[in-house]
């Protein structure tokens, strides 16, 4: 796999308790702004969208693309961070 | 439709532009001054507040929007109406044409929840029809407080209640209403209050929450909440013979009120304590006595006297020393004692050294050669 940013180790390295959905690897500030507006404001709420689509990365990310306009690799790292922090926590 | 503010100066710059990215309005480049988002805020927002009354100059960026929400308000039926009464909160309030509340876009299910106070998570297909009945429920108690619109509603509500798991408070807050109905009306009476105070706390707990908004607002007392509405008409004649009535429930309510009334003696005896919900609280534990040059009670003193017969002549005077002087500052006693009893620990010292020692030659040779032979004879 790619080398992973700083940002997705430090997510995937704890628990995401409270944290902001802009910490998730792959949302930027904008993108981040776009999701709170939702309601996805927390990393968890993310999260749990995640896991309703039954941690299926290719149906996560075709919906962060179509709802968000979020670009291919932003959905990419989101969906892999995310899945990765499963792995390790859930 | 939705409702922006007038006043956008009042948000923060990054609520402004969160707002602005929400509705898909290209912000500028970089950190921008607040001045600049609130008038793009002025400009995109507000407009589409009132398109109708209002002539922006940007409106034609505002016609992708405004098609969607008006086509979803025309699914509404009430849309024309509305346009012309959207400018100020007042008609908002009064009219809410989005009774029905699966017509609402999941944006708008959104604002209208938040207008109540609660912040929804996302509203998507999975969780959008919770937040229906949410709104539903919050809207059948809002338009109660400023209205009498009793039989409506109860049913209405009641059915919401229902949902809830609310049914008890149908059916036993029949008798036990009257004293909170009628104990609005008699907030002055102090007496009273305190005996009648936590038993309506604990009925509105039975009771939703949301009725505590209606509960505490003094004059509102004929507008009582949905559920209580139907046994408060019929207690509404039994209101006139106030105090009478008030001591009857009183005499009723006394098995289920002595608790309560209890705890308000408690909250008297103990008012610097913090009411929790369990009622436990920790509190600084009492500094033990005989710690840290803390007074020594005369009850440590027997435990002492064990030691040896020698020391009870000792005792005694430093006890009968201690109630002599009760009213001294407490530090001086126990410094007082702490002298003493380095003198009885020397003194005994001392006494040991003599028995070991019967020559006084290099001590240390002595110290060992004693503690050898003692340790056999012992």
């Amino acid at each position: 796999m790619a080398t992973r940013t700083q940002k997705f180790k430090t997510f995937v390295s704890e628990p995401m308790g409270d944290k902001d959905v802009t910490t998730v690897d792959g949302i930027n500030d904008e993108l981040g702004l776009k999701l709170a507006a939702k309601g996805f404001d927390k990393a968890y709420i993310l999260l749990g969208q995640f896991l309703l689509l039954k941690k299926d990365h290719a149906v996560f990310q075709r919906w962060l693309k179509g709802a968000y306009g979020a670009s291919p690799s932003q959905a990419q790292r989101c969906a892999s961070c995310l899945m990765d922090w499963c792995y390790a926590f859930l | 439709m939705p409702e922006f503010l007038a006043d956008p100066s009042v948000l923060t710059k990054e609520k402004l532009k969160s707002e602005l990215i929400a509705n898909n309005v290209s912000l500028p480049g970089g950190e921008q001054r607040k001045d600049v988002y609130v008038q793009l805020y002025l400009q995109h927002l507000t407009a589409r507040n009132a398109p109708a009354a209002l002539a922006q100059p940007d409106f034609s960026s505002d016609e992708e929007r405004e098609p969607t929400p008006l086509s979803a308000r025309s699914r509404g039926g009430a849309a024309p109406g509305r346009k012309a009464t959207k400018k100020t909160d007042k008609p908002r309030l009064e009219e809410k044409d989005d009774l029905d509340v699966t017509e609402l876009s999941n944006e708008d299910l959104q604002e209208q929840l938040v207008k109540y106070g609660v912040t929804p998570g996302p509203i998507l297909a999975t969780t959008r029809k919770i937040y229906e009945k949410k709104l539903q429920k919050l809207k059948e108690q809002g338009p109660e407080l400023g209205s009498l619109t009793p039989l409506p509603t109860v049913s209405s509500s009641a059915e919401n209640t229902r949902q809830n798991g609310n049914n008890d408070s149908d059916q036993y807050s029949d008798n036990e209403e009257d004293p909170k109905v009628e104990f609005r009306l008699e907030k002055r009476e102090p007496l009273k209050a305190k005996t009648k105070t936590p038993v309506t706390l604990k009925q509105r707990r039975v009771v939703e929450h949301n009725q505590q908004v209606v509960n505490r607002v003094p004059g509102n007392f004929k507008h009582a909440a949905p559920t209580l509405s139907i046994s408060e008409f019929s207690d509404l004649p039994r209101r006139t013979p106030k105090k009478p009535l008030m001591t009857a429930e009183v005499v009723e309510k006394t098995p289920a009120e002595e608790r309560r009334v209890e705890r308000d003696i408690l909250k008297e005896m103990f008012p610097y304590e913090v009411s929790t919900p369990t009622g436990i609280s920790a509190s600084c534990r009492r500094p033990i006595k005989g710690a840290a040059g803390r007074p020594i009670e005369l009850s440590d003193f027997r435990m002492e006297e064990s030691f040896s017969s020698k020391y009870i002549s000792k005792y005694v005077p430093s006890a009968d020393d201690k109630p002599e002087k009760p009213i001294t500052k407490k530090r001086s006693i126990p410094m007082w004692i702490k002298i003493l009893l380095f003198v009885v620990v020397s003194v005994f010292l001392f006494v040991v050294y003599q028995s070991m020692e019967t020559n006084q030659g290099n001590p240390f040779s002595k110290y060992l050669g004693v503690s050898e032979a003692d340790i056999p004879t012992d």
